[in-house]
């Protein structure tokens, strides 16, 4: 069953979905129907003939004759929306032909695999190794200016960084993403926009150098590594993983519930969805990451608050954190069990940092605290009265006390080492989304 | 083993050591790996357990987006759904509401706090407005909505209490609370305020001889009102058609008694304007019972009146201030008939009036003046319609709908503009109804207002909904 937050999810922009509220009132269409399959409509628009929309229910993909580039288009949006707010209205329930015409081209899409002989597969193997060799050697001299740049502004000093011109940042970002290292460059980037921002940002910024230092030295002893921490380095340099790389049937099959999701942009316009899910059985935590480009659309997505039963295959990593989802079935959503105090989850976080010393945040579900105020600090405290400091960026304290009453509640939250970051909470069968605080 | 803090203080003016780098890398894991937590040591406030039941999910996820600016302006109507049907909010948008600042607003906020509501409150001083206090307490120290709230509670159940705590405080209150204050006594008015409220007509403040005239009038038989009535009876009469004799200039006892020569409608002689202003000084009925004539009959005589002007403006102002609904029927029913009257009567006018009528009433005008084809976008009954915030019964918003429909092809209407108003008093389960019968090809305007009406009632028939099971 579709909902608003859903379809609203769905839409592109916020004009777009402003638009579809407007198609939401039925003089504006004519045959409206759905089956088990699809829902699909007429609609009046400008042209002369109505607008042909339908949406596939089995994965929210849509399709309209309208001209518009946006898609999902604010025909199909409205047509969910009524699907979602008014499924009275849509009566009919055998789908004309341009609809059947389309679902069935969908489900018979061709495979892009075709044959290859064996003579091209060792040609683009040796290509491949190829590749791979000059990347090494591309690696090898790009870290070696990284180092001496690390030393440097060590020789500068911290306060050094904080005056910093933006072309001291730029450079050296530049230089590391030609040489196909774009993870160091973005943990670069990350350093420049710590000096002045917080009281502690020595210490942090001073860690931040750390980690690149011990990246470059983990690098140059790659294949001393246990092949999981291989991939760490891997991965934090910029070496990416296809996703068909991952297999299916090597995961974690379990009841996954939807603890959280957050949207952010950067300055190019690429926006990332991160959906947090935390497992059932295994008390797992798994991260989705999605990517679109400015006004292009998520694929449809996990909705906060749902539960899915699902295999999650993990990258590879000492710790491993972020996933794709396999053949997602929806279930009835639960609360989540994790670690019963403090004492158990810092137990966990400190040998995950022991097996991934780059890790930043653990996700965690803490149960059995309760939240405080303390002047302008929030935290919260424990059975046995453990306090843990919540992040200083954390904005929706009241709504967390709230919610608590003083009752001890479960929350969902990243774990930095030294403050705690809520992104959800449980109390008394309610589920409440922390929003607009990362 | 050296702290990251010391190292970074080191590292601060700069070293010329890159091992510095891996002593970090060991305190930095031992410190985020290693943390110790602190103990507290104090009491949880705990909060009281809820006595009623937390709002629908339906309705709590409608409340949530109209939080984030949904058809926000909708937000009263749910709030007095859920405090009828016996809710409070969820725990987790009180901090969203407790932040609301219109006072409106916060009055249909208390009922559905609850004890969440409450106790939150009573944590951050910036939401001092939510919490219980004694009316004693709150009139003594409280802001001026406080006061004036604590003084509506007394007067409703002890009405003298309330007058004798103005009493003692009236030196001290300045003259804008003064006038503010005296509006409670609407409440539970009767001639045991009359001695109080004679007393302020000789204040040296405006706004208080003001609000004290208001409220004598609405005594019925006070000193003040037999005093215009002692003036204005021998003005008008009726043989047949109305004879009507112009005020003198107000003498003082005039004066005290609010009569001055400022002027109700600039554009009206002074002569005219004493007239008006007197007429309005006098409960319309007692001209009814005088003169032996209905309401109606009186005004259509008035019509005829080479001083038709003064005494329309005296007669309509005098029943919005006497709350005399058969007067306010009477005007509305003469101002809908004739695009005229338009300017006469300001919108203030006409709201205060529409505002008295039951549907039925209103419903009754609606059908004489189309009956009398006068429904043209140009007709005052349009403006009056618009002005008429109170529900709607369903026979109603079908005559007054159906109209626009017909007349929905019209490109040059300013009709349209009404619908978005209409849309918040009809009833919301007609939502599904009404969303036929448009005429499928007309002009933008029109369309994008019928999409605006529709979402509206389509969005409160959402609320009703979500709130029809009481617990």
């Amino acid at each position: 069953m579709l909902s608003t937050d859903q379809v609203q999810a769905l839409a592109p922009d916020a004009a777009a979905f402003q638009a579809a509220q407007r198609l939401k009132a039925v003089h504006h269409w004519v045959h409206l129907g759905r089956n088990e399959a699809a829902l699909w409509g007429e609609c009046r628009g400008s042209a002369a003939q109505p607008y042909q929309v339908k949406v596939d229910v089995s994965n929210l993909v849509s399709a309209c004759t309208c001209p518009s580039r946006k898609l999902p288009c604010k025909h199909a949006l409205g047509l969910m929306l009524l699907a979602a707010e008014a499924p009275d209205q849509l009566t009919d329930t055998s789908p004309p032909d341009w609809v059947s015409d389309w679902l069935a081209k969908r489900t018979v899409r061709p495979s892009a695999k075709t044959e290859t002989s064996t003579t091209e597969r060792v040609s683009r193997q040796k290509d491949a190794e190829r590749r791979a060799a000059r990347r090494q050697a591309l690696a090898e001299t790009g870290l070696e200016t990284l180092e001496t740049w690390l030393h440097d502004l060590l020789r500068h000093g911290l306060a050094f960084a904080q005056n910093a011109p933006p072309s001291f940042w730029r450079e050296q970002t530049a230089r590391l993403v030609d040489a196909q290292l774009p993870g160091a460059a973005r943990l670069v980037r990350e350093l420049s926009e710590l000096p002045g921002r917080q009281e502690d940002w020595p210490e942090r910024f001073l860690l931040g150098m750390a980690r690149l230092h011990l990246l470059i030295r983990a690098w140059r002893r790659l294949e001393t590594l246990p092949p999981a921490s291989q991939a760490d380095v891997r991965a934090l340099l910029g070496w990416s993983i296809r996703q068909d790389e991952l297999h299916a049937g090597s995961g974690l099959t379990d009841d996954w519930l939807v603890t959280a999701q957050t949207l952010e942009e950067d300055e190019t316009g690429l926006r990332t969805r991160t959906t947090w899910l935390w497992s059932r059985a295994s008390r797992q935590a798994a991260k989705l990451l999605h990517f679109a480009f400015k006004h292009q659309p998520f694929e449809p997505g996990l909705l906060p608050g749902s539960a899915v039963r699902a295999e999650a295959v993990y990258y590879p990593s000492a710790v491993p954190v972020r996933a794709i989802l396999h053949h997602p079935q929806p279930v009835a959503a639960f609360l989540p069990a994790g670690w019963p105090n403090t004492e158990a989850m810092l137990e966990a976080c400190a040998e995950a940092l022991g097996a991934n010393p780059w890790l930043e945040a653990l996700p965690v579900v803490l149960e059995g605290v309760i939240p405080i105020r303390q002047g302008e600090n929030w935290l919260v405290v424990d059975a046995d009265q453990a306090i843990l400091p919540l992040s200083r960026r954390f904005a929706s304290g009241w709504a967390l006390l709230a919610l608590s009453g003083g009752h001890s509640l479960t929350l969902f939250g990243l774990w930095d080492g030294a403050s705690l970051h809520p992104m959800a909470a449980w109390h008394e069968g309610r589920y409440v989304h922390l929003e607009g605080s990362r | 083993m050296t702290s990251l803090h010391a190292l970074a203080q080191a590292a601060l003016p700069g070293v010329n050591d890159p091992s510095l780098l891996d002593q970090a890398a060991r305190a930095g894991l031992a410190e985020r790996g290693g943390y110790l937590p602190a103990r507290f040591s104090g009491n949880i406030p705990i909060c009281p357990p809820e006595t009623r039941p937390i709002l629908p999910e339906s309705a709590a996820n409608l409340l949530k987006r109209m939080l984030t600016g949904e058809h926000q302006d909708l937000l009263p109507e749910l709030l007095e759904r859920a405090a009828a049907g016996g809710f409070v909010l969820p725990p987790e948008t009180l901090p969203a509401m407790l932040e609301t600042k219109e006072t409106a607003l916060r009055s249909l906020l208390l009922p559905v706090l609850g004890e969440r509501g409450r106790w939150l409150a009573a944590q951050n001083p910036a939401w001092d407005w939510a919490l219980p206090r004694e009316p004693r307490q709150a009139w003594e120290t409280g802001t001026r909505a406080q006061r004036l709230a604590a003084l509506k509670t007394i007067r409703a159940e002890r009405p003298a209490e309330a007058r004798a705590w103005m009493q003692e405080e009236w030196q001290r209150d300045s003259p804008e609370e003064r006038a503010t204050f005296l509006s409670a006594f609407a409440i539970g008015l009767s001639p045991d305020d009359e001695p109080f409220l004679e007393a302020c007509l000789d204040d040296r403040r405006k706004e208080v001889r003001e609000a004290a005239q208001m409220l004598l009038l609405r005594l019925p038989r006070s000193r003040l009102m037999e005093r215009m009535w002692a003036r204005a009876q021998p003005l008008v009469r009726a043989d047949p058609t109305l004879q009507v004799t112009l005020p003198e200039e107000a003498d003082s006892a005039a004066r005290r008694d609010g009569l001055d020569d400022a002027p109700l409608r600039k554009w009206m002689g002074a002569g005219a304007n004493r007239l008006a202003r007197l007429l309005a000084c006098v409960p319309p009925s007692r001209w009814s019972q005088a003169l032996r004539r209905s309401p109606g009959a009186l005004l259509s005589l008035a019509m005829e009146s080479e001083w038709r002007e003064p005494l329309l403006v005296g007669w309509a102002l005098a029943a919005c201030r006497t709350q005399d609904a058969d007067w306010a029927a009477a005007v509305l029913q003469q101002a809908a008939a004739s695009v005229n009257l338009r300017n006469l009567l300001e919108a203030e006018t006409l709201q205060s009036l529409a505002m008295l009528l039951a549907p039925e009433r209103m419903q009754a005008i609606v059908e004489t003046a189309f009956a009398q084809r006068v429904q043209d976008d140009a007709s005052p009954l349009w403006e009056i319609l618009q002005q008429y915030a109170r529900p709607w019964t369903p026979a109603l918003a079908w005559r007054v709908i159906q109209e626009m429909q017909r007349q929905a092809h019209e490109p040059r209407s300013r009709l349209p503009h009404l619908l978005p108003f209409f849309a918040r008093r009809i009833p919301p389960e007609m939502s599904a109804e009404l969303s036929a019968g448009w005429p499928e090809h007309t002009s933008a305007l029109w369309q994008t207002k019928i999409d605006e009406f529709l979402q509206i009632l389509s969005f409160r028939n959402r609320i009703w909904h979500s709130l029809e099971n009481t617990p």
